[in-house]
């Protein structure tokens, strides 16, 4: 377990941007998905100590829930969504510094300074100050300063901002690398969802504040039992909409079709119903949901609840 | 491994304490203006008049020519003049606190060095930076004032340590010391108060602006734009020496007060009304632009 949420809300003022979420995270890869305002970055927030929770606990690692924040940020690194940097700061005084302040000593913070740029592919562009770097090199720099003190969770809110399809693809290597063959745990916050499925092994959707959905992401599009794609021959081969009762098939084109089965109505039917037709069925596949469907299935589940 | 030995790996480490993590932020502030040739030439503008004294210094001390009718000029000296004999209090605090000597040098290294230290990072996001590291909002203030301070008193307090410690080793004898000694400790307090007020206050200006080049301009209106107002009452109210309307001159009044040099004009009470009123005003007003939730988005 990497983070643990019970029954956190948060409130600012009068108005409430987490609403009683109790998560689990798993070690490893998380994505903390949804939209703008879903209430990603307060629960990165109070998990770093910054804003205090109206009521509800939650836990990071095996530190105790009264863990002051000082103690909880020298076990986690964050990589801000914004851009920003010392300035006038090469990208190594820069890590290096924000080593010091995360409790390194000072020999240590210039050695782990030199690894973590040279990790994220910083080590010929180090001495340059980081204000004249890219857009791609300042995300990467930020990256290098929250792994600089060596946590165990590292929380990167939107690390592919702003970076172009190469550097974007960059980056998400090596978050894959820190998740997944250096030991990190990572929650990357995005609203961004191939992000999440391209290095994530779990993801926890929000929506207005709550928690529409959470799991393995092997288990969140899990193929139905219910929903089959069919493919056949004749390309121009029609089925009717509602052959029998449960059934209910849906033309896409080209031969092929999406068929919900429910009720008493067996998959199997759907053989006979082609051979009817002088139809030969080429597949017959359960479908698996995209996390794209997951996410917008849960998200549309909750506006239709409120 | 690589041949460069720089492969990212974890090795465990004793945190350093709370205190340890403010001395980047301090040596970071410091060093600021020694990180461009622009910035040290600066710094080297700042310090001539330590060097303008350090000559008549020398001077007194019978290693310049002039030397001799300096001193015959110099055993019955007028209040007025006695900022600049070396055997006066006056010569090591009025070089600092006056504000014929000493308030343009000043102003010029406060405007470019101290009054950016927050308002810089406010510009460049880095506050989320840093506040998510081991450190607090008080500690980064903290760090910054102390480091601002450090370099402004390398300058009045430095500067006047080094004006002493010449004369002391290029006096014939014992004499200059002995003359000295009594008010030396006193003028490093005055010194040290003055540069932190003043140093404290630039923060605070610098906390609460929104860019560099405004913080800059606002400490420049603070402290000519209260001379100003200064002055404006001065002419309307001849005689009346409670007013006191000048930063600068508030602060320098403490300064002579803890020095125990005549003071100009204005009294005591109301400086320390003047720079109470102002830390309280400027510290509300930092403590609400420096608050976690409004620098992290």
């Amino acid at each position: 377990m990497t983070v643990e949420l019970h029954d956190v809300v948060i409130r600012y003022g009068s108005f409430v941007a987490v609403h009683g979420v109790t998560v689990t995270m798993p070690t490893g890869a998380v994505g903390l998905l949804g939209r703008n305002g879903a209430g990603k970055s307060s629960i990165l927030k109070s998990l770093l100590g910054l804003v205090r929770p109206t009521s509800g606990r939650m836990r990071i690692l095996d530190l105790p829930e009264d863990a002051s924040p000082a103690e909880i940020r020298s076990r986690v690194g964050y990589m801000p969504e914004r851009d920003c940097h010392l300035p006038g700061m090469s990208g190594f005084e820069m890590v290096s510094v924000l080593g010091r302040l995360s409790g390194l000593p000072e020999r240590d913070a210039y050695r782990r300074a030199h690894e973590a740029l040279y990790l994220v592919g910083l080590e010929e562009q180090r001495y340059r100050p980081v204000s004249s770097y890219s857009a791609g090199m300042r995300q990467k720099a930020k990256l290098a300063s929250a792994l600089v003190h060596d946590p165990q969770v590292v929380f990167l809110d939107e690390p592919t901002n702003g970076l172009d399809p190469d550097g974007r693809s960059e980056m998400l290597r090596l978050v894959h690398r820190l998740a997944h063959k250096l030991g990190k745990s990572v929650v990357l916050s995005t609203h961004i969802l191939q992000d999440v499925e391209a290095v994530c092994d779990a993801a926890v959707v929000l929506e207005k504040g709550r928690v529409v959905a959470q799991g393995r992401i092997e288990d969140l599009c899990r193929a139905s039992e219910r929903r089959f794609h069919l493919q056949v021959e004749p390309a121009t081969l029609e089925l009717p909409s509602q052959p029998m009762p449960g059934m209910r098939i849906e033309s896409q084109g080209a031969g092929s079709f999406e068929a919900l089965v429910e009720g008493g109505a067996e998959p199997q039917a759907l053989f006979a119903l082609v051979r009817e037709r002088n139809g030969v069925v080429r597949e017959l596949v359960p479908h698996r949901r995209s996390l794209e469907e997951v996410f917008l299935g849960a998200v549309r589940g909750e506006e239709a609840k409120s | 491994m690589t041949v460069y030995g720089l492969d990212y790996r974890p090795k465990p480490y004793a945190p350093t304490s709370a205190w340890q993590r403010l001395s980047p932020l301090v040596r970071m502030e410091r060093n600021a203006l020694f990180r461009s040739k622009w910035g040290i030439g600066l710094f080297v503008f700042c310090v001539l008049p330590v060097f303008v004294r350090l000559v008549i210094m020398l001077g007194y001390m019978g290693l310049l020519p002039f030397a001799g009718r300096m001193r015959e000029a110099t055993e019955e000296v007028p209040p007025a003049l006695r900022m600049w004999i070396p055997t006066y209090i006056e010569f090591y605090v009025e070089q600092v606190v006056s504000m014929e000597q000493g308030f343009f040098v000043f102003l010029v290294l406060t405007s470019m060095a101290t009054a950016r230290a927050i308002a810089k990072d406010r510009a460049t996001n880095a506050l989320e930076l840093y506040w998510t590291r081991g450190i607090s909002p008080r500690g980064y203030f903290l760090g910054k004032w102390i480091g601002s301070l450090q370099l402004a008193g390398l300058v009045t307090v430095g500067g006047a340590l080094l004006l002493w410690l010449t004369g002391v080793l290029f006096a014939e004898d014992w004499g200059y010391l002995q003359d000295t000694i009594g008010f030396m400790p006193r003028a490093m307090l005055a010194l040290l108060a003055f540069t932190s007020i003043l140093t404290l206050l630039c923060v605070l200006v610098s906390a609460v602006s929104a860019s560099a080049n405004l913080a800059t301009i606002v400490w420049c209106l603070v402290l000519g734009g209260s001379f100003a107002v200064e002055q404006v009452l001065r002419e309307l109210t001849p005689g009346n020496k409670s007013h006191s309307a000048s930063v600068w001159d508030a602060a320098a009044t403490v300064a002579r007060a803890i020095a125990d040099v005549p003071d100009r004009g204005a009294s005591l009470q109301g400086s320390l009304t003047l720079l109470g009123a102002l830390f309280l005003s400027l510290g509300f007003l930092a403590m609400r632009r420096l608050r976690v939730t409004e620098a992290i988005q």
